[in-house]
């Protein structure tokens, strides 16, 4: 891939992040002011719907990292919002859900070898 | 798949450091000044080591990325699982056993991490959250009365004395 390139994908990304963010929000607010649905039900729409197009178009990275990072950017806001309200019990499940993830992902990458500690013993000879 | 796990990773690990942050400010609102300090250092720890003498090795800007992924990781893991802990005790009503579970959660990643060979990642995060985990489990217990205690102390014991036979018996041979 050469530097021209990598660069039109970075800058189409960002476009994409861009307008599908725009969108979201502008959205949010005229459904809200004009009365038709709540503004955070649809942020929460635009977020699931955007992780669903960033996963159907994964072949295209740009598009893809386009929106999954502005589903990111608005579950964040929607977290901002309503973190306080949301159950300790749901808490509890939401992190459990995100640490196994992570493990998985921690597993499933090749890491470097541990040096020290973890050292391992060269088999004996003979 | 690997092509989408691949692409998530990011936005997922931007999120879950938004969320350490978040929770930790719900907290306490000075405890994202510790959590800063906490990833600066992870950076440092987690950084190349050199050797002493040697020149700084040059790393590609995929190589940066996994080791930025890597802290990432690390970073996440370790303060998710004291968070874990806490949101479990809470939503309990702080139960007897639900501390017990959190004090049993957290031994168990730390021995994991002890025993752990070949996955750094693994390792400092499972040694920095079991630790904390532990922590903030023995803080919890001490505010339960002395029965608690009892059986905390009783536990670390068990767990201690457990560890250093399978680890240390060539040793005492």
């Amino acid at each position: 891939m050469n530097a021209k390139n990598l660069s039109l994908k970075i800058w189409f990304g960002i476009i994409i992040f861009a307008f599908s963010l725009a969108l979201a929000y502008f959205t949010a607010s005229y459904l809200d002011s004009a009365g038709y649905l709540e503004y955070w039900l649809v942020i929460e729409g635009f977020a699931g719907l955007f992780v669903l197009v960033g996963i159907a178009v994964s072949t295209i990275f740009p598009v893809s990292l386009g929106f999954l990072f502005s589903a990111c950017i608005l579950v964040m806001n929607v977290f901002l919002e309503k973190y306080d309200i949301i159950p300790d019990s749901n808490k509890a499940i939401l992190l459990g859900v995100i640490l196994v993830i992570l493990y998985l992902t921690a597993l499933t990458k090749k890491s470097k070898d541990v040096p020290a500690g973890g050292a391992t013993v060269p088999p004996s000879q003979g | 798949m690997e092509l989408l796990a691949a692409l998530f990773i990011w936005p997922f690990l931007l999120l879950a450091i938004f969320l350490v942050g978040l929770s930790f400010a719900v907290i306490n609102g000075t405890f994202v000044v510790i959590l800063i300090i906490f990833f600066i250092i992870l950076i440092a720890l987690l950084h190349k080591e050199l050797p002493e003498g040697s020149s700084p090795v040059r790393h590609t800007s995929a190589e940066e990325l996994a080791q930025l992924r890597e802290i990432a990781i690390v970073f996440c893991i370790s303060l998710f699982l004291p968070l874990f802990s806490r949101y479990l005790i809470s939503a309990t009503n702080e139960s007897l056993i639900a501390v017990i579970v959190a004090l049993a959660l957290g031994f168990s990643i730390l021995l994991w991490g002890l025993f752990i060979k070949g996955n750094r990642m693994l390792l400092y995060s499972n040694l920095i959250g079991g630790g904390l985990t532990i922590l903030y489990s023995y803080f919890e217990i001490w505010s339960l009365g002395p029965l608690a205690r009892v059986i905390a102390t009783a536990f670390g014991l068990v767990v201690a004395v457990v560890f250093s036979i399978i680890k240390l018996k060539e040793k005492l041979k």
